[in-house]
């Protein structure tokens, strides 16, 4: 009995030292990496200025949906992300080339470059190979998490604070100290 | 000039590798110090190598060589790199010395270009966030630099810090209704933070509000000036 247990170990080891060690994958990390950032984006968005938590709503359903489409689709490079992003980008590259200094820069015209197109920041891509044990698994999370998503309610964290910060300091007319 | 003391270079290697020893030789800074560390080091290569153990004379010679690459041989530092990432594209620590390599260098587009690929996998790193978010400021690109802060707040949503900076950032590109909430939101929990009531205070002159809550900050604000903290740095 004792040697059976013993032989298996023994065995495990000795395969262990013929396999080399998985190459680490990036896409599959990245993936991973990915599908959590969507699921705390859910939990935490009340952090995030209605503008910011659309843009990135909308950047995030895009890019799950085209995945799903096509899993097996090469990454796009962000800093090539075609529209509205190129518009920001070579308004800095200019910039930034040329020498101007930022600061004399119209920030409404930056505004309105940046406002509801995505930064260069934004870098949600669902790529890659999926070498995962159970594709199948993985298309059906992503799929729910695209689902959960697109029906995400926004609801800001500091909606109501002007009131709740009196009421705690005691300036609030109802609440006399 | 002292003489080069073996004994004591070792011990400040060491520290400097371990940080356990109880204490160190001389007046030594807690944060490392390349220079120092090249020049023992480099002794200690150069002339000592049969007084020291195999196993510490290896472990100097890697220091040394960091220390080389981290005062100035940064070009050599980025092969070394790119040929390492070659063979393992998920090694964190390595792309993040890359990255530094071209700060260090003034290259801050190329750092900002790498650190933005870096954190399309790797984005959890809050420092690398917090990173690229200096370096957006640096170029006096604030939207950018708002989009990273704001990913902060959303990795670690209990910071004050993170909410302090958006805070900033949202009053930097004019939107003062944003800033005043999320600086309520801080002072909401930290009673004393003298930051968060100036926030509230600037934002309610620039959105002329004179109301109850412009009050209330600017009551905190006199309150907090006369404390013990205040009065310290201002001494």
């Amino acid at each position: 009995m004792l040697v059976m247990i013993l032989v298996g170990i023994l065995r495990h080891n000795g395969m262990q030292l013929l396999q080399s060690p998985p190459k680490p994958d990036i896409k599959q990390l990245r993936e991973s990496a990915c599908l959590l950032r969507v699921r705390t984006f859910r939990s935490l968005a009340g952090g995030l200025a209605k503008q910011a938590y659309e843009g990135r709503k909308e950047y995030f359903v895009k890019n799950m949906h085209s995945y799903l489409k096509n899993p097996n689709a090469e990454a796009t490079n962000p800093m090539a992300d075609p529209g509205q992003m190129e518009g920001t980008m070579e308004i800095f590259k200019a910039m930034l080339q040329s020498g101007i200094e930022t600061q004399d820069m119209d920030y409404s015209k930056l505004i309105l470059a940046a406002s509801g197109s995505m930064d260069m920041m934004q870098m949600q891509q669902m790529s890659g190979s999926n070498p995962m044990a159970q594709p199948s698994e993985a298309i059906k999370t992503f799929k729910s998490e695209a689902e959960f998503l697109e029906l995400h309610k926004y609801v800001f964290r500091f909606e109501d604070i002007e009131d709740l910060v009196l009421e705690k300091y005691g300036k609030k007319n109802k609440k006399m100290k | 000039m002292a003489k080069f003391n073996l004994a004591n270079a070792r011990q400040v290697l060491a520290h400097y590798r371990d940080e356990t020893l109880p204490e160190f030789p001389e007046k030594l800074t807690q944060t490392y110090d390349p220079v120092l560390v090249k020049e023992l080091g480099t002794t200690i290569i150069n002339q000592y190598q049969g007084s020291i153990s195999k196993l510490e004379y290896f472990a100097i010679y890697e220091q040394t060589l960091i220390s080389h690459i981290d005062t100035g041989r940064f070009q050599e530092a980025i092969r070394l790199y790119d040929e390492c990432l070659e063979q393992n594209q998920t090694n964190m620590p390595i792309h993040k010395r890359k990255i530094m390599a071209y700060v260090s260098m003034g290259d801050t587009q190329k750092a900002i270009e790498l650190l933005v690929s870096y954190l399309d996998t790797f984005m959890q790193d809050t420092e690398a966030w917090v990173t690229l978010g200096n370096l957006y400021l640096q170029t006096n690109a604030f939207q950018q630099a708002l989009f990273c802060y704001e990913e902060l707040v959303l990795l670690r949503p209990a910071a004050h810090l993170y909410l302090l900076k958006v805070a900033d950032l949202y009053c930097a590109v004019g939107k003062h209704e944003i800033g005043k909430k999320y600086y309520l939101g801080v002072v909401q929990s930290l009673a004393d933070c003298l930051h968060g009531w100036y926030g509230v205070y600037y934002c309610c002159k620039n959105l002329k509000q004179d109301g109850d809550l412009f009050d209330l900050a600017k009551s905190r604000i006199l309150e907090l000036a006369k404390g013990p903290t205040i009065q310290k740095v201002y001494k």
